[in-house]
């Protein structure tokens, strides 16, 4: 699979889940949120597997059209697809710390925070918490990329959160524990809230994660970026509460100390050691557009 | 000086060669011949059954060419259902040449082992596709008619 990368040929969406990793600090620490979600992450990474577990198929040349037809609709741009994935890493992108990541990963090992601390620095409130709504913003931008329905898609999207399972419950579960609750606090989503009245295009333009993501706000209307991401926010807010209902930092970061070593006096590092060190949107993100198509694809055979 | 104004004439020319063409087109679809190209998604929404008894329809994609939504009984996943256009998918559309069956007068086909579909004006697939071990055929057939087939056969001749 990487000489498909050294050539410069794109990978096919069957490619890009075989190629996720099977281990690691991404996959740890979604795994430590079972909690949360229960039961709903199983880290897909086998497409073959995923075609059988989704379509309840076990016949070879029926599955073999599926697969067929799931790479010719993730290959053609115009579906949208592959616009999702792209939000997807570049929110992953936007917060990177790189070369680090391979030094974390030791399998089955505990990883130090301590040896980290002279290289993430944690972020302030403010820009805490506009990164956090720029989270929930590109899952908004992906989803509509993804199922395509009309207009703003922000009230879609609310009432689509409802629905959500596997791999996209899990990478919610992660967007409230890791750049809500272990940085900002229990009542992370009221901060936002007062971040987001004061908002400003200054201030949104301050965030690494905006540049990356807003050539894909919709280009319904005249809508300017801090209005739409303000009301995707406000729209998304009481499922997210739901979903945080009941959490604190001190049950999270219990579930984390399964691989990561932290004391109680360095809790502000772990929020940022997280963000920069795992790929936790692109990795579930890929698992649900594989998803959509694969569900899709069964349809077209 | 004289070739300016003569490579003008010709884009002018072929201009007009294209518009004659389009037009052509459009009044092909006018008449009722097909059109060349995937029907909306919105256009197929209408064509899907609505909820009722216990049951309901969440519209989960909608694309070119391709609408799903996923059925649920009493909130539990039960089913998908979904109209995909066949337009430009010759081998999704060769299940039926081989069917003897009908429902509703339109060719029913199995796919795969949790899948039925019907091929609507020779165009639209129907699919009901079994989520749920207790959702199983006899419910996937009794739920194809629950779609407007007459509506979306509709669909072709506009």
């Amino acid at each position: 699979m990487a000489l498909l990368g050294i050539f410069g040929k794109k990978k096919t969406l069957v490619d890009l889940v075989n190629d996720l990793p099977k281990g690691g600090l991404t996959v740890r620490s979604l795994k430590a949120l079972d909690f949360i979600a229960p039961g709903e992450w199983k880290n897909p990474t086998d497409f073959d597997q995923m075609m059988r577990d989704l379509t309840g198929e076990t016949d070879g040349d029926f599955l073999t059209s599926v697969k067929a037809k799931a790479i010719q609709l993730y290959a053609d741009e115009k579906q949208g697809y592959q616009k999702a994935i792209s939000i997807y890493e570049r929110v992953d992108s936007a917060d990177r710390l790189l070369g680090t990541a391979a030094f974390a990963d030791k399998v089955g090992e505990k990883v130090k925070l301590l040896h980290f601390l002279d290289k993430i620095t944690p972020a302030a409130d403010t820009s805490q918490t506009i990164d956090l709504v720029l989270k929930v913003i590109s899952e908004l931008l992906a989803f509509r990329q993804v199922n395509g329905l009309p207009g703003d898609g922000i009230a879609d999207f609310a009432a689509a959160l409802g629905e959500y399972a596997g791999e996209s419950k899990i990478r919610m579960a992660a967007l409230v524990a890791f750049d809500g609750v272990i940085p900002l606090g229990p009542d992370f989503l009221m901060k936002c809230g007062d971040t987001m009245s004061g908002l400003t295009p200054e201030l949104l333009k301050k965030s690494a994660i905006f540049g990356k993501i807003v050539d894909f706000f919709p280009k319904v209307g005249a809508t300017a970026p801090v209005d739409f991401v303000k009301r995707g926010f406000e729209a998304t807010t009481g499922w997210l509460g739901g979903l945080a209902s009941g959490l604190d930092r001190g049950t999270i970061v219990e579930h984390l100390r399964q691989f990561v070593e932290v004391s109680d006096d360095k809790l502000d590092y772990l929020g940022a050691f997280l963000d920069v060190m795992t790929t936790y949107y692109s990795h579930t993100g890929t698992q649900s557009v594989a998803t959509r198509v694969i569900q899709r694809a069964v349809n077209e055979v | 000086m004289i070739t300016a104004p003569l490579s003008r004439r010709l884009v002018l020319l072929a201009a007009l060669a294209t518009l004659a063409t389009l037009a052509m087109g459009l009044s092909g679809c006018d008449r009722g011949t097909r059109p060349p190209q995937a029907i909306k998604g919105a256009s197929l929404n209408a064509s899907f059954p609505a909820s009722a008894e216990g049951f309901t329809v969440v519209f989960t994609q909608e694309k070119t060419g391709f609408v799903q939504a996923t059925l649920k009984q009493n909130g539990i996943n039960v089913a998908t259902l979904a109209i995909a256009d066949l337009i430009d998918n010759a081998e999704a559309t060769a299940k039926f040449a081989s069917s003897t069956e009908r429902i509703a007068g339109h060719p029913y086909a199995p796919n795969g082992s949790k899948g039925s579909t019907l091929l609507v004006a020779d165009r639209y697939q129907v699919q009901v596709r079994s989520l749920a071990d207790t959702f199983d055929e006899a419910a996937r057939r009794s739920w194809l008619t629950k779609f407007q087939l007459d509506t979306l056969a509709a669909l072709s001749t506009r």
